[in-house]
């Protein structure tokens, strides 16, 4: 394993259980720096609780997990909460604040993290929101959006504190074409321009075939392959000839 | 059939200490998020603006409660201060202050704890089961902002804050409901009432209970926000966390105005004055 400084995600034979059920057994990858990883799988084979894992949301049973080089497994709550600055989380179901408006939404982690002044965050918040596209919609409630725009809402928000490192639940997920092509755009100038690091959990190889680096699939709890995307896309693997077809019948379909 | 009924016997004992174990699991639970929420108050700075969001929810907004239930109250205590005095051969001219020393001692501080148990203490535990299914204190933990302050402190110290503010008011709306009966039933005026209604008390009758009420407050907020922040279930874990906060903060009201009660008659026995 690469102990440099190059790193931002590492985990190393990470268990977790929930309850009686095991989720996760020996799971170990890497992330480096300004690159995007991403996590394919089906249903239930623990991706949801590889990212929940890497923000300290959950704690593993065994291993440990660094995020830019500092093991997040033995940080207590203010040194966590620090970690925390540097990493944007978007959930598959958004988690929009739903008693606040859009805008506040944005603003509140610049509020709680940064000592910027009023017109500051305002402007900011601007700037976030004519980037996905909703700068109509500042002042609506997040209950007032489509499954899509809040989806937006959550990248904006998780956008807000510039963090080095963005973590994605299946962002794709219940969203139309045109919003899932502009979270992959949005995922590629992340990427490009910004040199932020990006790992993705997904359930289509199309989704992520333009904007990753690196691939790892899960399945049943373990990393069954790990790796630059063109080695394990070519791996004699069920689970990954599975995704290769269902991405070739995708593109036909599109 | 014998099998059948040992394999009923055994679910029942299997199901009554699995509820032991989840009961011994849940206060446990409940005293380590007690002490948590202690330990956190002490810390500064607290989120202002977010409190001052609380008070308005649950201070502010239960006021018209307060206000009708003190009132609809004190009609129906003054009617039975009456029988019961007028039986024993007093006069109407006791009822003030008889009224006025059992609503600032009891009635006023248990009824302001009940009905604000009820109307507060479910929605804190149905709207933080609702934030924690659906990732909200998640999204609030992966932005750096730290939930359990952010969520718990601040309705915890609303609610200390307001319940010794909306037991004063739930007194004063039970004398004025003693008044309506009184003047109904009787020639006297509104002055000689008020003259009277500080006859037979002092502010050791008023102040003790009142200030109790901030503990019922920490005790609503805090056993709401348990049931609520740590729920695990879906829609029957909303129902279960806003059910049990009602149940048990009623109990912690209850058993508080005991309390409060034992220590008045042990200091005051013959009333505060």
């Amino acid at each position: 394993m690469n102990l440099d400084g190059s790193v931002a995600v590492r985990f190393d034979q990470v268990s977790k259980s929930i309850g009686t059920t095991r989720i996760l057994e020996d799971v170990s990858f890497e992330v480096s720096r300004g690159t995007a990883c991403s996590i394919l799988g089906r249903r239930g084979t623990g991706k949801t609780t590889v990212l929940k894992l890497a923000v300290g949301l959950l704690k593993p049973d065994r291993g440990r997990i660094f995020i830019n080089g500092e093991e997040i497994t033995a940080l207590d709550t203010p040194d966590l909460m620090r970690v925390r600055r540097s990493t944007g989380f978007v959930f598959q179901n958004s988690a929009a604040f739903d008693s606040i408006a859009v805008s506040e939404n944005i603003a509140l982690p610049l509020r709680y993290n940064s000592s910027k002044p009023e017109n500051e965050i305002q402007e900011k918040v601007l700037q976030l929101l004519i980037r996905v596209g909703l700068e109509r919609d500042s002042h609506k409630m997040p209950v007032d959006l489509s499954v899509g725009m809040r989806k937006l809402l959550g990248f904006a928000r998780a956008l807000a504190c510039d963090p080095a490192i963005l973590l994605l639940d299946d962002p794709w997920n219940g969203v139309d074409s045109i919003t899932a092509a502009i979270i992959r755009r949005l995922l590629l100038d992340l990427k490009q321009r910004c040199r932020t690091t990006l790992l993705i959990v997904a359930n289509k190889m199309i989704d992520v075939r333009h904007i990753s680096d690196q691939l790892a699939i899960l399945d049943g709890g373990h990393m069954v392959a790990c790796g630059p995307l063109n080695e394990v896309a070519r791996c004699d693997n069920q689970i990954m000839r599975q995704f290769v077809s269902q991405e070739d019948s995708d593109a036909r379909l599109s | 059939m014998r099998t059948s009924r040992t394999s009923t016997s055994n679910s029942h004992l299997l199901r009554d200490s699995s509820s032991i174990s989840r009961l011994w699991i849940a206060t446990i639970g409940l005293l380590l998020f007690a002490s948590r929420t202690l330990r956190e108050l002490l810390r500064l700075p607290w989120d202002a603006e977010e409190i001052s969001i609380q008070l308005y929810e649950i201070g502010w907004r239960s006021v018209p409660l307060i206000l009708i239930g003190g009132v609809v109250l004190g009609i129906v205590m003054t009617q039975l201060i009456w029988t019961s005095l007028v039986n024993f051969g007093a006069v109407d001219a006791v009822i003030p202050a008889e009224l006025s020393r059992t609503m600032f001692r009891q009635m006023g501080p248990l009824m302001t704890g009940l009905l604000v148990s009820g109307r507060v203490g479910s929605a804190i535990g149905a709207e933080l089961a609702v934030l924690r299914i659906t990732e909200q204190i998640d999204a609030f933990e992966s932005l750096a902002i730290d939930s359990f302050r952010h969520l718990v402190i601040t309705r915890v110290i609303a609610c200390v804050i307001a319940l010794p503010i909306l037991t004063t008011l739930m007194s004063f709306a039970e004398i004025a409901g003693g008044f309506l009966w009184e003047a109904a039933h009787s020639e006297m005026s509104l002055w000689l009432y008020v003259g009277r209604l500080f006859d037979r008390i002092g502010w050791g009758d008023y102040i003790l209970p009142t200030l109790m009420t901030a503990v019922s407050g920490f005790a609503i907020g805090t056993v709401a926000c348990y049931f609520g922040y740590t729920v695990e279930e879906n829609a029957v874990g909303v129902r279960r966390a806003s059910m049990h906060s009602v149940v048990l903060s009623c109990l912690f009201v209850i058993a508080l105005s005991l309390i409060v009660n034992a220590m008045m008659s042990f200091w005051f026995p013959g009333g505060a004055q």
